[in-house]
């Protein structure tokens, strides 16, 4: 009789899920490591620079137009880097696996490959929405205290100047009061910051679907950059095309470039937070649908694309 | 790109094509809302190009327009500094028509217009005498017009009917200036901000100085000192000596019209102390006018020697 053999405890087999989000995490989660060793958070440094710089410059300017100078300095910062990154790391990404060949160690485990690009995105996302954070608190903290110093100035004028009536006084108050309640650190700018957000979302889903066909990283960056520029130009291109004289041909265009195209007019509401419009919750939650809607789109349409491209 | 099939790009774009069939209603949607709400950008007009040039306009189709407006501002302060009235008044032109809900831009435009530009053809450039006041009365009309324009696009905004009732108060300063007027753009800005008493005083008084108004203005006067001093109340000096004032014509179309006591015990020491300050304002003018004509004379003076 041969001994029998010990019963050693065997894992049950996994069974394989077709669809995992820790698998679309883990992906992320490495993307968003890969990012970040490129060393990316760097351009806090310059943010840092021109937020401060921005907040001391031109005292020349009268209260209402410092603060809405650092403002539009800090938001625009804001929507620049967040856009480079959405093009520039969403570029960067397949081509990168491919070279470090990380990307055939991936897709030959069962990770469907909408998994892969859904995990890329999704890095990308991340690492957009941490740095904007970053950016936010940095603009937040210097908004705050440049209005803070522009109150005590102005309450320190207000004290010492000898006003001919009590409305002189009251007018006076109240137009501080209006500049800071119009110019100052307010909630309603978060609403600013989350456009700039949903943008550039939508813009990592553009740059997914065409990183997916192109063939150079350049081409990526390049026609990302062009489909931006035809998304911000697209509602003025538009009206003219689509005018009440147009003919067929200029309608046709106009017509294709919409369905085809993102229009990025509809998430720029940068410039109604700075000058004080306050940003329904409800108005936000929309613009959070139509990034879902564009977000889908383009996936899916990177998804058919890459789905069995040979890599 | 060779290694995608031609099915699969057909099929991409039919993605694309049908998701943007289902995202244009909403967008359409969406940008109605945003503008109903006034929260959209301004149209572009293709003519700002030119005046903006070309690196300015493509930033501003890029979507930081408000940024722009703010550099076309800070550019400007060397137009101020070198008192170049029409550069500093066409930049900030360009600045209210790319950001035409910002109130600052409308009120400094004005502001340079009615005041800063006013003061200096009044005390500085005296090459032109003559036309001074023709200048000068432009200017004013300018800010006003301004003013009347930015509330096409703000009209929540009492700033600005304020501001064109400082002015049409200002009798200093504008050759046109009413009393009947001021206080009905009082009145509109108070209406806009009725929080702020001091607009709907200023509407008071400017409604009491306005000849014909006396018995539309002395109910309101009589409520401003029944609602008693301090913070809350609105009894003020300035509305007890227009009671003083409007009393006597009060009285001869209102017979039961009556002063309040308080008032009616200090009419001797109101009545001299608007004295002394109409003398002091009258002097103030009369200097001011010594001074305007010796610096007309040494223009005049300069000119003949060359």
């Amino acid at each position: 009789m041969t001994p029998s053999s010990p019963d050693i405890p065997r894992p049950a087999a996994r069974r394989h899920i077709r669809f995992s989000l820790s698998r679309i995490l883990t992906l992320a989660g490495g993307t968003f490591t890969q990012l970040v060793r490129m060393k990316v958070f760097y351009f806090m440094a310059i943010f840092a620079v021109a937020v401060i710089a921005a907040s001391f410059a031109f005292s020349d300017l009268q209260t209402d137009g410092q603060l809405k100078l650092l403002k539009d300095v800090s938001l625009a910062s804001m929507s620049l880097f967040s856009m480079l990154f959405a093009i520039a790391g969403t570029a960067l990404l397949i081509p990168r696996d491919m070279e470090d060949r990380t990307l055939y160690t991936i897709l030959c485990k069962p990770v469907p490959r909408l998994e892969y690009l859904l995990g890329k995105l999704l890095g990308v996302v991340f690492l957009i929405f941490v740095s904007l954070i970053l950016m936010d608190v940095l603009f937040s903290l210097v908004l705050y205290l440049k209005e803070h110093a522009i109150i005590a100035e102005q309450g320190a004028v207000l004290k010492e100047r000898k006003f001919a009536s009590r409305e002189m006084l009251e007018a006076n108050i109240a137009s501080v009061q209006e500049s800071m309640a119009g110019q100052g650190l307010t909630w309603n700018l978060q609403n600013g910051v989350l456009a700039i957000f949903f943008k550039a979302i939508v813009l990592t889903g553009v740059t997914l679907l065409v990183s997916t066909f192109a063939s150079s990283t350049i081409f990526t960056i390049m026609a990302s950059l062009a489909i931006m520029v035809i998304g911000q130009a697209q509602s003025l291109a538009r009206d003219t095309l689509l005018g009440q004289d147009a003919s067929i041909v200029p309608r046709a265009i106009g017509g294709a470039v919409s369905l085809l195209f993102p229009d990025f007019k509809g998430f720029d509401i940068v410039d109604a937070v700075v000058t004080g419009s306050a940003v329904p919750a409800l108005v936000m939650g929309k613009m959070a649908g139509l990034t879902l809607v564009y977000l889908v789109v383009h996936l899916m349409a990177a998804y058919v694309i890459f789905s069995d491209k040979e890599l | 790109m060779s290694t995608v099939r031609p099915i699969k790009w057909l099929l991409a774009l039919l993605v694309i094509l049908v998701g943007g069939l289902i995202r244009l209603p909403l967008e359409h949607a969406f940008s109605k809302e945003l503008k109903e709400r006034q929260l959209a950008e301004e149209r572009l007009n293709l003519s700002l190009r030119d005046e903006l040039g070309q690196s300015f306009f493509i930033a501003v189709l890029g979507g930081f327009r408000s940024l722009v407006a703010s550099i076309i501002e800070v550019k400007n302060l060397d137009s101020w500094q070198q008192q170049n009235w029409a550069k500093v008044d066409a930049s900030y032109a360009i600045c209210t028509r790319l950001q035409p809900r910002e109130y600052h831009y409308w009120d400094f435009r004005s502001w340079m217009s009615a005041y800063n530009a006013f003061d200096y053809y009044r005390f500085e450039d005296q090459t032109r005498p003559g036309l001074q006041p023709w200048i000068r009365q432009n200017l004013i009309d300018h800010g006003i017009a301004v003013l009347e324009e930015g509330m096409k696009h703000l009209p929540d905004d009492y700033r600005l009917p304020r501001a064109i009732a400082t002015l049409k108060a200002d009798f200093e300063k504008n050759r046109d200036a009413s009393y009947a007027e001021a206080s009905a753009w009082f009145y509109k800005a108070w209406q806009l901000r009725p929080k702020h008493r001091f607009l709907w005083r200023n509407y008071v008084y400017n409604l009491a100085r306005a000849p014909g108004n006396e018995l539309e203005a002395w109910p309101l006067l009589l409520e401003m000192f029944n609602s008693g001093e301090g913070t809350n109340g609105d009894r003020t000096p300035t509305g007890n000596t227009l009671l003083v004032q409007l009393y006597p014509k009060v009285r001869t179309l209102l017979p039961g019209a009556a002063l309040p006591a308080e008032v009616a015990a200090q009419v001797p020491a109101i009545l001299a102390s608007e004295m002394a300050r109409k003398e002091r304002e009258m002097k103030r003018q009369q200097k001011r006018e010594a001074e305007q004509k010796a610096v007309e004379e040494a223009v005049l003076q300069q000119k003949q020697r060359q």
